[in-house]
Formats: structure tokens, sequence, C-alpha cells
């Protein structure tokens, strides 16, 4: 089994972002402990603005460690409806709390149906941890 | 995480190497684009393009302004790791577009470019290894002669993933005339220096030279046949150095960031 925590209430891609459903329409986005972890010590993470739109299977972000700049892809099509600002003089949350206080955008798409098909085409914690062990 | 003896490429197509000459920064970025696009595609191969550029200092997006040219010198602002640094003659600058083995391990690829490096620096009887924190290849702080000398840097790197593919790369200082890094705080790195093979090996040690071992040592690397190891140096405090040396201790002066 993995050594990285994925817990089993997110969605995940095989871009190694997760998805927290928030509301009906709302959700948060972040990247996954494995990610946070094969990518090292993160010292800058650059995010959209609010308001803008982010879109499936496209990058709508960057983080950077000490080694090297990888993209954050979009999981679904939305609206960012806010950003993480402690990532601004704490980016290394996403190391120590990937999916807590490390977390990057929060978003909104357009109905409950939208969301709910999003959710259902990401992998579960068990497909994602199928990925991370190759 | 990946293991270390296997490769850290997508296929096992033999590499292909570009020995470019002396090439425009831009025209180079463009180049990476180009084939790095073609690898996320899953068409071409691996590419390790090998070449110098003419004078440019290139600034990824954690740059300072004041780690900036005090002297209003031209920057490029690229999308690598790292912050600012400078290429130019006598430097050989090796860009592997590598597509990278799944699941992806970014760290694991920068280790390996790191580890060839340190490979081919201690096969030339150098003395060198990583410090936490910091990417690239770095000498140990020193007492030489009675000059104290502070860890510097004698290869940088700074790599972009995208799409499963990594791009930008390495840069080290063979007979590179090294006064192009008083301009600016090389790769932020305030309390160090940076270093060249020819300085340190007391003789011309040219680009042309290196390509071959370098060639050999980063596909090597990178296909898991040299192995990834530890070796951080040894961090040493002037004190330190001073007491070694039976040099009487006294505040060292930093005048420049060329050793």
């Amino acid at each position: 089994m993995s050594d990285f925590a994925a817990p089993a209430d997110l969605r995940y891609t095989a871009e190694h972002e997760w998805v927290r459903r928030t509301g009906a329409t709302t959700a948060r986005i972040g990247i996954t402990d494995y990610a946070q972890a094969q990518l090292g010590d993160v010292v800058f993470v650059q995010l959209p603005e609010t308001g803008s739109e982010i879109t499936a299977g496209e990058s709508f972000g960057e983080v950077e460690s000490t080694k090297s700049v990888s993209d954050v892809f979009a999981p679904l099509t939305a609206k960012v409806v806010a950003v993480n600002a402690d990532l601004d003089a704490n980016p290394e949350l996403v190391n120590s709390s990937p999916y807590e206080e490390g977390w990057l955008v929060d978003v909104e798409v357009g109905s409950e149906s939208e969301l709910d098909e999003a959710l259902a085409q990401a992998l579960d914690a068990d497909g994602y941890r199928g990925i991370t062990e190759g | 995480m990946s293991d270390p003896s296997s490769s850290a490429r997508f296929d096992s197509t033999p590499v292909t190497v570009a020995r470019l000459g002396t090439v425009d920064y831009l025209e180079a970025w463009e180049k990476q684009r180009e084939l790095a696009n073609e690898r996320a595609e899953g068409v071409g191969t691996d590419t390790l393009l090998l070449l110098e550029h003419p004078p440019v200092y290139t600034a990824g997006r954690r740059t300072e302004d004041a780690d900036r040219p005090t002297d209003g010198t031209p920057v490029i602002d690229v999308d690598r790791g790292g912050k600012i640094t400078w290429h130019g003659p006598g430097q050989l600058v090796g860009y592997p577009i590598v597509r990278l083995a799944e699941p992806i391990d970014v760290v694991g690829y920068v280790r390996r470019i790191e580890q060839a490096l340190i490979h081919v620096c201690t096969e030339m009887g150098l003395v060198c290894g990583r410090v936490e924190g910091r990417s690239g290849v770095w000498l140990p702080a020193e007492m030489r002669d009675g000059t104290w000398l502070p860890e510097r840097k004698i290869a940088a790197i700074g790599i972009r993933v995208q799409r499963g593919v990594a791009m930008h790369g390495f840069a080290l200082n063979c007979n590179a005339a090294l006064d192009a890094f008083d301009a600016i705080v090389p790769c932020g790195i305030r309390d160090a220096g940076v270093a060249s093979l020819s300085r340190e090996l007391g003789r011309d040690v040219t680009v042309d030279e290196m390509i071959p071992a370098v060639t050999e040592a980063v596909i090597a690397a990178l296909d898991g046949r040299i192995p990834v190891t530890e070796c951080d140096i040894e961090r040493v405090t002037f004190e330190e150095a001073a007491r070694r040396a039976g040099s009487p201790s006294s505040t060292p002066e930093f005048t420049t960031h060329r050793f």
C-alpha cells in the first residue's frame, strides 16, 4: 500500500489533484499528499484570480518547490470564488497540510448535476492509490 | 517514490543527443517547448540539448528585485524553477527534454540530474555534493591558502515539469568568466558563491572537453545506471574552517560572488 494519505471522502485526478464537495454547486481543490511529497519543499504557489474561469484538464496554477516548477490542472470546469491567501506567506502549508490548510482554490460550477458528473468522473481514493503505486 | 535503480524515463528508446554550439536563449527555449510538446503528445524521443548561450541573465518567478542586476542589464523572465542566474560562454548548458516515468517523481528526477553532475565533478577530482533545501551541485566551504571560500555552486539546476515532460535543465561552469555573477545574487542565495571547474582545478577546462562525460552521466543517471546517493556536502562555518586551518578567526569579508 502507498504511504501517502488519500482521504476516502475526496475525489482525485490522475494529475494528483483532489476535490472536496463543499455545497450543491461548490467544491474545494488542492494537490494530494503524494503530489506534495514528490514535488519537495514548496516555496511558491501561483493561483488564478478570484472570479476567473478554470477549465477541466487545463493548467490553472503552478507549484514551485526548491527543485522545480509543476503545473496544477483543473479537475473540473468552474469559476474561482476564493483562493487560499495563506499560501502567499506560507506556501509550505501545501506540504504540511495538503488536504486542509494547504488547499488551493474554492470553485463554483453552473449546476448541481454538473458537479455530480464531474465528481463521478474523478477517481475515488482506492483508484487514486492504484495510480500512485504505479 | 520511484525506484532509483529503474529508469526515470517513460520509455526506453535511446535519448537523442543534440550538440547545438552557441544558441540564443530565446531560440533554445522555443526549441525546448517544441520538443516538450511533442513528448507530451507521445511522439518524438527524449532529447538532451547541449549548448552554450551568449551572455544572458534569466530569472525564475521567485526572483526578487534586490536579486536582479544593479546595472540595468536586461533579464529574461522564464518559467523554470529557481531564481536568477547567468548563462554565457564557457558554461555547458544541458536541457534534457524527457517524458517522465509514471507515477511521476519530480524530486527523484532532479536528484538524478544532480547525481550525474556530482559524478562528473567527482571524476574530475572535486569534492562536491548537495545542500539540503537548495538545488544544484555545491562545493563545501573551506579555508584555502588563508582565504575563506564559502559554499559555492558549480552547477545550477532549474526544472519545469509540464504535462508529464521535464524541460529546462542544468548549467555547469567549465571555464566561464564568473564576474557576470557579481551583478546579481545568484539563485537568491546571499551567503554563497559560484565556482567553475577551471578555477577549482587550476587549468582550462572547456565545454567541449566536458560534453562527452556529462552526456554519458546524465543518460546513465536517468536510466538508473548511476545510483542516487545522499552525498550532501559538509556544512562548515568560517570559525570551524579557521580552526582546522590553524588560522586566527576573524570575520570573513565577502567582496565578490566569484571563487
